[in-house]
C-alpha cells in the first residue's frame, strides 16, 4: 500500500489546544464572548440577560447562575485538604456553570484576562472528563497567568486522559513556554513516557481521581457523590451533576450551530485506535522454576524468565507463554574461555558499539506444564542488546471471535558503556498476535530506529485496534511513518516520534479486518 | 620487604608513637609550650570556620599543598565534570563534592576529613591547636577503611549494574597484598611524611615518578619460523592496589609495536558483561574478568602476542592508563591527553 497523508490527523493535530484551533465557532462567537470583547473591563462574562438579543438565542446561558440542586445532602465532611485534585475543583468552582465552560473560557483568553479563563477551563474539566484539551488549554491558560502551580496540575491531568498526545504539544505550545523551564516539567513528561512504556493504556494517575477526606473519623479517601454538588460524574455516565441543568458535554466534539468551515479546525476525530488490552497471570512460584529449568537445559545457559503468562485453562495441562533470556557471554563460556568471548564480543575496547558483551538472546516459548514441562519451539525475539521491558503478556480476545489470543510486546534496549542514568537506549519494539496454539496471527516488528535518522532510510509503526468500518467488530490499524527528513527526534514510550506526526509526513496506515474463516488478520 | 617498605614502615610507627604520646599528654592540665605568635582563632563559641583560606592562617603551607592534590580538583576534575554535567547525580556529589560550596569551595576540601561535629581531627592534638580550635585525637584518621569510603563502594541499584558487585574496590584489591601484610596503608604512599606533617599534596595518577615506579614491565620478544613472538607480563613494584585501580572504566592499555609497523594492544581492565544472577531472576552487568595488574603477592599478568610476518626482531613498548576510553573521551569533547597517564616506555630485541 502506498504511504497516504491521513488528512484526519492532520486535521486532529490541528485542532490541538492553545492554538486558536480551539476558537468558538461563529455560533459561539454570537455568544457573550462578543459582548465580553467589548467590556475588557469586566472580570466575567456577560450574563444572557444583558447579550444580544441574537446571543440569547444561540448562545449557552453563561454566567447564569446554575439551579439550586436538588437535595443537596449535608456538607462532606471535609475539605480542607489540599490536593491537586482539591485545587483543581476550587478552581472550576470559580466558574459558573455553563453549557460549554470551554468556549466561554477561550472568549476569556482571547481577551487575555487568563484568571477567568482558568476558571472556566477547569470547570470544563471536571465536567467532562474525557478530552484531554481542557486540561491542557487549562494548563496553557494557567502558564499564561503565571500560575505554575496549576498548570503542573492541569498538564497532569492532561497526559492522564492521552499521554501520547498530550507530550509532544507540551514540549512544543508557545504558550506553555513560561513553564518547560519549571523543575517539575521534563519529570512529567518522563514519567508520563514511563507510564505508556511500561504497559499499554498505562498513563499518570489523575488529580482528579480521588478526594483525601480529612474528617473527623478518619476515613479511606472516596471520591465525593455528585449530590455532593463537587463534581460530576466520569463521562459516559447518565446522570447529569447536581445543580447544572445540563448535562456534561460528551467526548465527542460538540455541534456547532452553523456547519464548520476549514478555517474553524472544527473535524470529525477518527475512531479511536487502542492498543489492545487484556490480562495477565504470572506463573507460580513453582511453576515458574519448574519452567526455568526447562529452559536452562534446553539451552545450556541458565535462562531467566522476564515475564510469564498462565492461560485460562482449557485443558488438563496448563499452558504457558514466557518470554525469556539469556546471557550470550554465558553461552559462549560454555565451549570457549574468557579471553576467546571477550575477545568475540567486545572486539576493540576502543569501539564501544562492537561491545556486546551486555547483550542477551531473547525468546518468546510456549509451554504445556503437566506432569513435565514440553516446549514448543521458542521464537526469536529481536533485540538491539537485551530486552528492555516486556510492555505485555497477557491473554485478550483482540478479535472478537471468542477466544483468546496471545498478546506479546516487547522492546528492547541497548546500553552505551557508562554507568549512569541515561545510558539506555530502547529500540525494536516487537509485537506478536499469538493463537492459543502459539501459531502467529499478527506480527509487528519495529526495528533499530535512528534517534537522528536520514532521509528515506527508517520507519517506525504503532498499531492498534479500532473499529474502521463502523462494522462493530474489530479492526487492526497499523501506522507507519517514514522520517523524510534529517534530524535528531525524541520517541514516545513506543518508539512513535514524539511531536504531532504530520510535521514529519509520510504516513501510511494499514487496516486489516479480521477472517473468522482463517481465524486471521487480512489486509483490506 | 623492599627498602622503601621498611622506611614506610618505620615511618608509620613513628607517627603511631607519637600520637600515643600526644594523646597521652593532651589536656588543660598538662602544660605545653607556648607558641611565639597566637594564631588568630578559626573557631567562635558555635562553629569552626572551616574555610582553606582560614586553615591557611596556620597550615599554609599544607594548604598550598592540597591545592595542587586531586582532592582539591576532585569537583572541578574535567573529566569528572564531563560525566557529571549533563546528568547531575548525588551519587557522585558525595565524594566528588563533599565540600559543596559551603566552605568557600568545592572538591574534597580540609573539613572533609578533619572537621567532625564542631572539631577539628588530628593524629595529635597540640595545645596551639587547641587555642584556635576545638580539637580530637582521631585514630581513624588516614586509616584504609576511612579512604575507603569514596574508594571502595558498590554500584547503586541502577537495575543496570549488580548492586552487590563493587565499582570500586581499591581496599579490596590492596588485602592481601604485600603492603597489607606489611602494615603499609594509603597514606604510605599517597600522603608520605614530610617533617612533622604528613604530604597533603596526594600524589596519584597525576604524579608521574608515583605512577613510572607503580610497576615493572617485561617484553621478551622471541623469533620463530613463523615471525616474532612477545612474551609481555607486568607485575607490580611499589604499589598497594590494582593496577589501574579506581573507577571501573580506567584501563592500562599496553601497545608493542615491531619495527616494521605491526602493532599489537592488550587492555587490562576489569571486563563487564550481562549475565545471569546467582538465583536466576534476573540479568544484571558484572565483572566476569579482570586483567589489570595485581598488587604484589597476589600475582601479576602475562600475555603472548604473535606477529606472523614480522621481519624485524625490534618491538617498541609503551604502558599508558586511560581514565576513560579514547572514544567516550571524543564523545565528552576531551581531548585524548586529558585522560592519557604516560607510564613506561622501553624497546626489547629478540636473542638467538
Amino acid at each position: 500500500m502506498p504511504p497516504r497523508m491521513p488528512a484526519l490527523w492532520l486535521s486532529l493535530a490541528i485542532l490541538v489546544a492553545c492554538d486558536r484551533g480551539e476558537e468558538p465557532t461563529p455560533a459561539a462567537a454570537a455568544t457573550p464572548s462578543a459582548d465580553a470583547k467589548k467590556a475588557p473591563d469586566e472580570g466575567e462574562p456577560k450574563t444572557a440577560a444583558a447579550a444580544s438579543p441574537e446571543a440569547k438565542v444561540d448562545a449557552p446561558e453563561i454566567g447564569t447562575p446554575p439551579s439550586p440542586p436538588v437535595e443537596p445532602g449535608p456538607p462532606p465532611e471535609v475539605a480542607k485538604a489540599t490536593t491537586d485534585g482539591d485545587r483543581l475543583r476550587a478552581l472550576a468552582e470559580d466558574a459558573a456553570a455553563s453549557g460549554d465552560a470551554s468556549k466561554v473560557a477561550w472568549t476569556h483568553l482571547e481577551a487575555k484576562r487568563y484568571a477567568q479563563a482558568q476558571a472556566f477551563f477547569a470547570r470544563a474539566t471536571v465536567d467532562d472528563r474525557g478530552p484531554w484539551k481542557h486540561p491542557f488549554n487549562l494548563a496553557c491558560a494557567s502558564a499564561l497567568a503565571k500560575d505554575d502551580e496549576m498548570a503542573r496540575i492541569a498538564l497532569t491531568e492532561a497526559l492522564h486522559r492521552d499521554a501520547p498526545s498530550v507530550i509532544a504539544k507540551a514540549r512544543r505550545d508557545a504558550d506553555l513556554a513560561s513553564v518547560r523551564t519549571s523543575k517539575w516539567f521534563e519529570p512529567l513528561l518522563a514519567d508520563a513516557v514511563e507510564a505508556m512504556t511500561d504497559s499499554p493504556g498505562a498513563s499518570l494517575p489523575s488529580p482528579l481521581a480521588a478526594v483525601v477526606a480529612v474528617g473527623t473519623t478518619g476515613e479511606t479517601p472516596t471520591e465525593p457523590s455528585p449530590a455532593a454538588g463537587e463534581d460530576a460524574p466520569p463521562a459516559g455516565e447518565d446522570t447529569p451533576p447536581a445543580g447544572e441543568d445540563t448535562p456534561p458535554i460528551a467526548e465527542a466534539p460538540p455541534t456547532p450551530a452553523v456547519a464548520p468551515t476549514e478555517e474553524d479546525h472544527v473535524v470529525e476525530e477518527p475512531p479511536k485506535r487502542k492498543e489492545p488490552q487484556g490480562k495477565n497471570v504470572p506463573l507460580a512460584k513453582a511453576q515458574l522454576t519448574t519452567l526455568r529449568d526447562a529452559l536452562t537445559a534446553k539451552h545450556g545457559v541458565k535462562a531467566v524468565v522476564k515475564s510469564s503468562l498462565l492461560v485460562t485453562p482449557t485443558s488438563a495441562d496448563p499452558i504457558a507463554f514466557a518470554v525469556y533470556e539469556y546471557s550470550q557471554f554465558d553461552e559462549c563460556m560454555k565451549t570457549g574461555t574468557k579471553k576467546e568471548c571477550r575477545e568475540r564480543f567486545r572486539g576493540d575496547p576502543e569501539m564501544a558499539q562492537t561491545n556486546d558483551m551486555r547483550c542477551t538472546k531473547a525468546w518468546l516459548v510456549r509451554a504445556e506444564l503437566g506432569a513435565s514441562v514440553t516446549l514448543g519451539e521458542p521464537v526469536k525475539v529481536t533485540v538491539p542488546c537485551t530486552i528492555g521491558r516486556v510492555r505485555a503478556l497477557f491473554e485478550a480476545d483482540v478479535d472478537a471471535d471468542g477466544k483468546s489470543e496471545i498478546v506479546v510486546d516487547v522492546i528492547g534496549k541497548r546500553e552505551t558503556e557508562g554507568f549512569r542514568e541515561g545510558a539506555e537506549t530502547y529500540a525494536n519494539r516487537t509485537v506478536r498476535i499469538l493463537r492459543l496454539d502459539g501459531t502467529s496471527q499478527f506480527d509487528l516488528d519495529v526495528g533499530w530506529v535512528l534517534i537522528e535518522y536520514a532521509a528515506g532510510e527508517e520507519t517506525s509503526k504503532r498499531y492498534g485496534v479500532v473499529d474502521d468500518d463502523g462494522d462493530g467488530h474489530p479492526d487492526l490499524e497499523v501506522q507507519t511513518v517514514e522520517f523524510l527528513g534529517q534530524d535528531t527526534i525524541e520517541f514516545d514510550g513506543v518508539l512513535w516520534p514524539a511531536f504531532d506526526v504530520p510535521e514529519i509526513q509520510g504516513v501510511s496506515v494499514q487496516v486489516l479486518r479480521y477472517s473468522a474463516a482463517t481465524d486471521a488478520w487480512v489486509a483490506k | 620487604m623492599t627498602p622503601r617498605g621498611r622506611t614506610a614502615v618505620a615511618v608509620v610507627v613513628g607517627v603511631v608513637a607519637t600520637t600515643v604520646v600526644s594523646v597521652a599528654v593532651a589536656g588543660p592540665a598538662v602544660a605545653l609550650r607556648p607558641r611565639d605568635t597566637v594564631a588568630e582563632p578559626v573557631a567562635t563559641a558555635d562553629a569552626i570556620d572551616p574555610s582553606p583560606e582560614a586553615c591557611a592562617r596556620c597550615h599554609g603551607d599544607v594548604v598550598d599543598a592540597w591545592r595542587g592534590s586531586m582532592h582539591a580538583q576532585a569537583f572541578a576534575d574535567p573529566i569528572f565534570r564531563a560525566e557529571l554535567d549533563p546528568a547531575p547525580a548525588a551519587s557522585c556529589l558525595g565524594c566528588h563534592d563533599p565540600a559543596g560550596g559551603r566552605t568557600g569551595t568545592h572538591g574534597v576540601d580540609c573539613a572533609t576529613c578533619h572537621v567532625r561535629d564542631g572539631e577539628v581531627l588530628a593524629t595529635r592534638v597540640s595545645a596551639a591547636g587547641r587555642r584556635v580550635h576545638p580539637m580530637r585525637v582521631d585514630p581513624q584518621l588516614g586509616s584504609v577503611e576511612r579512604c575507603g569510603t569514596c574508594h571502595q563502594f558498590d554500584h547503586e541499584d541502577d537495575g543496570i549494574h549488580d548492586p552487590t558487585e563493587p565499582l570500586q574496590a581499591t581496599l579490596d584489591e590492596w588485602r592481601g597484598s604485600d603492603a597489607a601484610r606489611d602494615g603499609l596503608g594509603c597514606v604510605d604512599c599517597h600522603m608520605p611524611s614530610r617533617g612533622r606533617a604528613r604530604g597533603h599534596d596526594l600524589p596519584g595518577l597525576g604524579a608521574a615518578a608515583l605512577v613510572g615506579e607503580a610497576v615493572t614491565v617485561r617484553v621478551r620478544p622471541h623469533r620463530t619460523e613463523a615471525g616474532l613472538d612477545v612474551e609481555v607480563a607486568i607485575a607490580g613494584d611499589v604499589i598497594g592496589h590494582a593496577f589501574p585501580t579506581g573507577d571501573i572504566f580506567r584501563q592500562a592499555v599496553l601497545t608493542v609495536r615491531t619495527s616494521d609497523g605491526a602493532e599489537q594492544t592488550r587492555s587490562l581492565q576489569r571486563w563487564e558483561a550481562r549475565t545471569a544472577d546467582p538465583d536466576g531472576d534476573d540479568t544484571h552487568v558484572r565483572t566476569v574478568d579482570d586483567t589489570r595488574v595485581p598488587p604484589p603477592g597476589k600475582g601479576y599478568w602475562q600475555d603472548s602476542l604473535s606477529f606472523p610476518d614480522a621481519t624485524s626482531d625490534r618491538v617498541d613498548w609503551s604502558l599508558e592508563i586511560r581514565r576513560l576510553q579514547l572514544s567516550v573521551a571524543d564523545a565528552r569533547g576531551l581531548p585524548s591527553a586529558t585522560v592519557v597517564v604516560p607510564v613506561q616506555s622501553g624497546r626489547a630485541w629478540s636473542r638467538p
